[in-house]
């Protein structure tokens, strides 16, 4: 069914919309099952944080959500629209980072930004002004015009998070974006972020294994394991599930461990690990 | 370390090299299938072993029929002519393979664990020279072992064979070496950047050094085509100038060549005292050669020892001090980003080559023959076509690893087909040029028929198109679910068996494109001698064609 083309203008700042919405997601990877039924809402003005254990399958929603990979069963809808039957509306409409930075390595940050602009049809001006101030912000002048192959990992980063924001789109989906950032440009991405947030109709997700990072930045956290969310909400919800010891307050990533159960292992590997380093060696 | 153990060991890195190249040119999530991560690295090996077992396959038959003419006739002409054909076709074909393989080697990344390890620096290079030569060593154990063997049975004297023993290990050696060099060239252009006047000038410089080598590799056989005729006039002692045994004397395969002929056949030096000379300083060069290629394996062996222990080029940075970007519409701007790209990939760089391979491939089919009628003209066209059609596919592959990121733009894949078509096609507008050109100095040629190459516009770009869609698709019915529009893109990768029946079928279908309109103007002007008809069928079947793949690319 196409939507009136009032609906569908309106769609990317009506409030009530969610920006994201995954219902009973699955993915198989053949034998591997990536995804087992994970479901999760985003509304305009959040920040989303994605936490969970190495494979435990962020990338992969990640993925579905940006329209690059296909669940294997179960609903998406991105800003009312299914990535699956949209796939150039939903893209142009997210801004993304990978988890690798696998760009055009022989092309420069300003030949790959032209390129990024213009097949985003954006306007001239507006683009010419984002980028120059992003780029002076992150600090890429002396990087501009050297191909990416010679980029270091982190500005390398830098260049995909620029290429992320340049459209303002309205929902950026960013997989671990503070791999590799500096203290100051995690500081001006974190600030990125929040204003992001602060425009009508807009939010983001994202993963990471910074749980700093979340705890500060998200207003709401899904944790997601073997596959599905097993915990959802804000701070303070995730830690009224989690009583520590003499009435403090958990650390994120105490109520972390404890909900994906590695409480337990945690401790059992440190024992083991101080064993292994005081055994005498042969 | 001793030799048995480095060899055994430095299958890891090359196991590494072949996934890092395919991973390049095809990106980490398209193009290998579903199924777990483990049988897609296995898919990629075999299909790399499906891919090494081919070009073997191929420059073993290529170095056997070289000789076909000596087996027959048994002159010396032929002796010559088979030797060095022989030694260009496996040199040939060596260094093409390695660009398939070796772009990921100049990176280090193969390298970048293994130097982690607690190995010294002469084990260490040791195994990078044993992974790269895995690459090639089914082919140049082939190449050998097929010269050898023929030689010896062809002419039952040990003598030759040794020679020709020895050439063919010296040809490999220079193989190696000059598909290393050329990796570590690319690299260094890729790592180059920059729009200044010297650095754009260098990069043209680069590309038509490229273009000509390329060429001239392309023309190994013609020219001995050329050459043949020549040598077998010198040979007889009927030939006048005494310049042309006496130059190709001195250059490698046609050295290796004379001397070997003259070894079997004693009465060759006394045909004429040109010939004596060059087939003294045939040996002389042969010589030279060994010696060469003795430094060019230490050259090989400097350069991998080099990429193994990371040490990367100098880069010179500027400072930028505006942001200023040029806008496009999409379609530009996937042709300019494609073209950057093209320029600096080894795989691609052809494309920039093919104007000047095209011009000279007419010209020279086209100087021969005595009357430009309108077969000559259907016959120059179709190898423009052939050579423009061969190169599209090779676009595939300016997606490099950027091309999960291609992906994740809002771009649908009639849009990569169409930007992709505009460079093959604007590859293909020298023919209608060189050919119109050549028509204009014919006083007797009727000059309409260079409507026949500037038709064929229209069809080389549907065909290429046609040839893309191959490739690059975006599926929407499959087992009648609704399914993803989205673009599936993939590079494409000559060391995979799927990749290569893929390209055979793309090729059939486009080649039939770009000959259609050709056959339906040859037999028009043949069956009703009326040009205006002939030219203006063509010209209606070629805007069916194009028409016809426009639609299938809107409704795809
Ligand atoms: N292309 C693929 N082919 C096969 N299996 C895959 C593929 N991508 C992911 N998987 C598998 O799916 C599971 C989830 O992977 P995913 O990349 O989503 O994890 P993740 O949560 O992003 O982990 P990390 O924190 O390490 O980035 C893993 O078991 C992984 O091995
Ligand atoms: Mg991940």
């Amino acid at each position: 069914m196409v939507g009136s083309p009032l609906t569908e203008m309106k769609s990317d700042v009506d409030a009530k919309v969610p920006v994201v919405e995954a219902k009973d997601v699955h993915k198989n990877f053949g034998t591997v099952q990536a995804l087992a039924g994970l479901s999760l809402k985003v509304m305009p003005g959040e920040i989303y944080g994605l936490l969970g254990p190495n494979g435990a399958g962020k990338s992969t929603m990640i993925k579905i959500i940006t329209g690059l990979s296909e669940q294997t069963s179960g609903e998406v809808r991105v800003l009312g629209l299914d990535p699956r039957e949209s796939p150039v509306e939903v893209k142009s409409k997210i801004g993304y980072v990978p988890e690798t930075t696998m760009l055009y390595e022989s092309l420069s940050p300003r030949d790959f930004f032209e390129f990024v602009v213009s097949v985003r049809k954006l306007d001239k001006k507006t683009a010419n002004d984002r980028v120059s101030k992003l780029s002076t912000a992150f600090g890429l002048e002396e990087y501009y015009d050297s191909p990416i192959a010679t980029l270091s990992m982190g500005t390398k980063q830098k260049v995909t998070i620029i290429a992320s924001l340049i459209h303002e789109p309205p929902l950026l989906v960013l997989d671990e974006p503070m791999n590799g950032l500096d203290a100051k440009s995690s500081r001006i991405f974190k600030d990125v972020i929040s204003l992001q947030s602060q425009q009508p109709g807009r939010a983001v997700v994202f993963s990471t294994h910074i749980m700093e990072v979340a705890e500060h930045l998200c207003t709401r956290i899904g944790i997601i394991y073997k596959g599905s969310i097993i915990a959802e909400g804000s701070m303070d919800e995730l830690r009224a599930g989690v009583t520590m010891s003499g009435g403090r307050q958990a650390t994120l990533e105490e109520v972390f461990l404890h909900l994906t159960h590695e409480e337990e292992e945690v401790a059992e590997t440190a024992r083991a690990l101080r064993e292994a380093f005081s055994a005498p060696t042969v | 370390m001793n030799l048995r153990e480095a060899w055994r060991l430095s299958r890891t890195p090359y196991i590494e090299l072949v996934f890092r190249s395919a991973v390049m040119t095809r990106g980490t999530m398209g193009g290998f299938g579903f199924g777990s991560p483990a049988r897609r690295v296995k898919s990629i090996t075999r299909g790399a072993l499906v891919g090494k077992v081919i070009i073997t396959a191929f420059i073993a038959l290529g170095a056997v029929f070289a000789f076909y003419q000596f087996a027959i006739n048994r002159t010396a002409a032929g002796l010559v002519t088979g030797v060095t054909l022989s030694l260009a076709i496996s040199l040939g074909y060596t260094v093409l393979y390695s660009l398939q393989v070796l772009p990921s080697f100049s990176g280090a990344g193969p390298y970048a664990l293994l130097s982690t390890l607690p190995l010294n620096r002469r084990d260490l290079s040791l195994m990078a020279l044993l992974s790269v030569l895995r690459t090639f060593d089914s082919m140049i154990v082939a190449a050998i072992v097929v010269q050898v063997v023929v030689v010896a049975y062809l002419t039952a004297s040990p003598l030759a064979t040794a020679v020709m023993a020895l050439a063919s290990v010296a040809n490999s050696t220079f193989g190696v070496t000059v598909s290393l060099v050329l990796a570590g060239l690319f690299q260094r252009n890729i790592t180059s950047g920059g729009r200044g006047k010297r650095a754009t000038l260098a990069r043209f410089l680069f590309l038509i050094s490229w273009g000509l080598a390329a060429a001239s590799f392309g023309f190994v056989f013609s020219l001995i085509q050329y050459v043949f005729p020549a040598l077998a006039s010198a040979i007889s002692g009927s030939l006048s100038t005494t310049s042309i045994p006496i130059f190709f004397s001195v250059l490698h395969p046609f050295s290796a060549g004379l001397a070997l002929a003259s070894i079997v056949f004693p009465t060759l030096a006394s045909v004429s005292p040109a010939l004596g000379l060059a087939t003294t300083l045939s040996f002389v060069a042969m010589g030279g050669y060994l010696l060469l290629a003795y430094f060019a394996g230490r050259k090989a062996l400097s350069i991998t020892e080099r990429v193994s222990q990371q040490q990367a080029a100098t880069i010179v940075r500027q400072r930028a001090t505006e942001f200023l970007l040029r806008l496009r519409r999409p379609i530009p701007a996937y042709v300019i980003k494609d073209a950057r790209i093209a320029s600096k990939n080894p795989q691609t760089a052809f494309v920039f080559a093919l104007p000047v391979f095209e011009t000279v491939i007419i010209v020279f089919s086209l100087g021969q023959t005595a009357v430009l009628g309108s077969t000559a003209i259907v016959g120059a066209t179709s190898l423009g076509c052939f050579f423009t059609l061969i190169s599209a596919s090779v676009l595939l592959n300016t997606e490099g690893s950027g091309l999960d990121y291609t992906f994740s733009l809002p771009l649908n894949a009639r849009l990569i087909i169409l930007a992709k078509s505009v460079i093959s096609t604007a590859a293909y507008l020298p023919v209608p040029v060189v050919i119109g050109v050549l028509l204009a100095f014919d006083q007797s040629s009727e000059l309409w028929l260079v409507f026949v190459p500037i038709i064929q516009i229209l069809a080389v770009s549907a065909a290429s198109s046609a040839e893309l869609a191959f490739f690059i698709r975006s599926y929407r019915k499959k087992g009648g679910r609704q399914t993803s529009r989205g673009v599936q893109t993939r590079g494409l990768n000559l060391l995979s068996a799927g990749d290569l029946a893929r390209l055979l079928g793309a090729l059939i279908v486009a080649g039939g494109l770009a000959l259609g309109p050709l056959g339906v103007f040859a037999v028009t002007s043949f069956v009703t001698q009326s040009g205006s008809l002939a030219v203006g069928l063509q010209a209606l079947v070629a805007l069916a064609e194009l028409a016809a793949v426009q639609l299938y690319l809107r409704r795809m």
